[in-house]
C-alpha cells in the first residue's frame, strides 16, 4: 500500500475509535499535535510523523474522559495510586490509555495532556479550561474534531519543545534534542505569519508568564533556519532572564545548570546522557529512577 | 477528629519524609519545597495522607503548588473529611 495512503488509513481507525470517546464524554478538549499540528505547519495531515494522539483537557475532567475511554475499550498499564500521583504532579499528562483493534492489528494510543507547562514548574500555571476555550473546528479525514488555534497550537509546540529540550530525565533517558522539533515550530510560524503577529505572541506570552521560554525557542529555531522573519520576534521577546536561559538546562530554579557543550554539540549528540552525565547529583540519579519505572515502566 | 490532631498527623507525615529539616508550627505557611520537599517526598507524602485519612486527594490538587505548605494540607484533607462526613 502506498504510504500516504496507509497514514491515511491508520489515521482514520485511530481516530474513529477517539472520536467515540470524545463525544460520549461531552467535555472541551482539543486534540494537539500529530494531524492538526501536520496541518496548520505543513498543509497537509500526514506530513508529521506521530505515534499517539494528543487530547488537552481541563484536569477536573480527567476522570470522566478516563471511563469513557475505559467504556470504549481502552486499558491503561499504570494503576497503582502511587504512580497515578506521580503523573499528576510531576508531568503534563496521564499514563498511555491504549486499544487494540484486533481486526486490523492496530494500537491505538491515547495520551491525556491535563498541562502545556511541566511539573517541575513552579510559577503560575495555564489555565487549561481557558486556554481550550477558543479551540477550532478541523475536519481530519472525515471526522470532526477540535484542536487549537495558530496562536495557542505555537505556544504549546514551544512549551513542550521546550520541556524535552531542558528536562533532566528526558535528556538522561532519551535523545531529546532533535532538529525536527525546530522544524516544526518553525514552518508552523513560517507559514502562519501573517496570522502570528508579534504583538499578539507577546501578549499572550505576557499573560502567561511564558517569555523567556518562548524566546529560548524562538532564538534556537532562528539560529538554525537563518529566517529573517524570525528576527522581530526574537527581538520582542529577548529579556535578560532568557538570554541566561540560553546555555543552561533543567526546568526551574532549583535544577538548572549551565551545559558544557555548546548548541551544536548538544544537537548533533548522538548520546546526550554522556554530555550531562557528570552533572548529574544524587538526587538527579533517584529522580531518573522513580521516573524511569513510572514513565517508562522499567 | 479536630483540626489540631489532624495537624499533628500531617505534621509527623511531613518530618518523616522531608531532609534536612523540621517542620515546627511557626512555619505552617511556609513552602515546603523550600524546607526539603522535593518531587519525591511530595508523592510519599500524598500517598501517606491519603492512607492515614482515607482519603482521596483529588486530582486537580495533586500538585505541589496546591499543596505545598501545612496549612494547605490541611485545607485539602479537612473539606474532603467534611464532605465524606455529609
Amino acid at each position: 500500500m502506498d504510504k500516504n495512503i496507509y497514514a491515511e488509513f491508520i489515521a482514520k481507525a485511530e481516530l474513529n475509535e477517539v472520536h467515540k470517546v470524545l463525544i460520549a464524554s461531552a467535555i472541551p478538549y482539543a486534540i494537539i499535535k500529530g494531524e492538526p499540528l501536520s496541518f496548520l505547519a505543513y498543509g497537509d495531515f500526514a506530513l508529521r510523523k506521530k505515534s499517539d494522539i494528543d487530547i488537552l483537557i481541563d484536569k477536573n475532567n480527567i476522570k470522566r474522559f478516563e471511563s469513557q475511554l475505559e467504556n470504549h475499550g481502552f486499558i491503561t498499564q499504570s494503576n497503582s495510586r502511587k504512580d497515578r500521583i506521580l503523573y499528576l504532579s510531576s508531568s503534563h499528562q496521564t499514563s498511555p490509555w491504549i486499544k487494540t483493534v484486533n481486526n486490523l492489528n492496530l494500537k491505538v494510543v491515547v495520551d491525556i495532556n491535563f498541562d502545556i507547562l511541566w511539573g517541575e514548574y513552579n510559577g503560575k500555571r495555564i489555565d487549561i479550561h481557558e486556554f481550550i476555550s477558543d479551540a477550532i473546528d478541523m475536519e481530519i479525514y472525515g471526522f470532526k474534531i477540535k484542536t487549537l488555534t495558530v496562536l495557542k497550537s505555537l505556544i504549546q509546540l514551544m512549551l513542550h519543545q521546550y520541556k524535552d529540550l531542558n528536562s533532566i530525565f528526558l535528556l538522561a533517558t532519551r535523545n531529546s534534542i532533535k532538529y525536527d522539533m525546530f522544524k516544526d515550530l518553525y514552518y508552523l510560524l513560517k507559514n502562519n505569519v501573517h496570522i502570528i503577529k508579534v504583538s499578539d505572541l507577546y501578549n499572550i506570552s505576557s499573560c502567561y508568564q511564558i517569555v523567556p521560554y518562548i524566546y529560548y525557542m524562538l532564538y534556537y529555531t532562528r539560529l538554525l533556519f537563518h529566517d529573517r522573519v524570525l528576527d522581530d520576534y526574537i527581538e520582542a521577546f529577548k529579556t535578560q532572564e532568557g538570554i541566561d536561559l540560553l546555555n543552561c538546562y533543567g526546568l526551574n530554579d532549583s535544577e538548572r545548570r549551565e551545559w558544557k557543550y555548546n548548541f551544536s554539540t548538544r544537537l548533533n549528540s548522538k548520546n546526550v546522557y554522556e554530555l550531562i552525565k557528570n552533572d548529574l547529583t544524587e538526587k538527579d540519579l533517584m529522580k531518573i529512577n522513580i521516573n524511569r519505572r513510572a514513565f517508562l515502566n522499567e | 477528629m479536630n483540626n489540631t490532631d489532624i495537624l499533628d498527623k500531617i505534621l509527623k507525615i511531613v518530618n518523616d519524609n522531608i531532609e534536612n529539616s523540621e517542620v515546627s508550627s511557626d512555619k505552617f505557611d511556609d513552602e515546603l519545597s523550600a524546607l526539603g520537599m522535593n518531587s519525591i517526598s511530595f508523592i510519599q507524602i500524598i500517598v501517606l495522607i491519603e492512607e492515614t485519612f482515607n482519603i482521596e486527594v483529588p486530582d486537580e490538587k495533586l500538585l505541589i503548588t496546591e499543596m505545598g505548605t501545612i496549612n494547605k494540607m490541611l485545607e485539602v484533607i479537612v473539606t474532603l473529611i467534611e464532605n465524606d462526613i455529609d
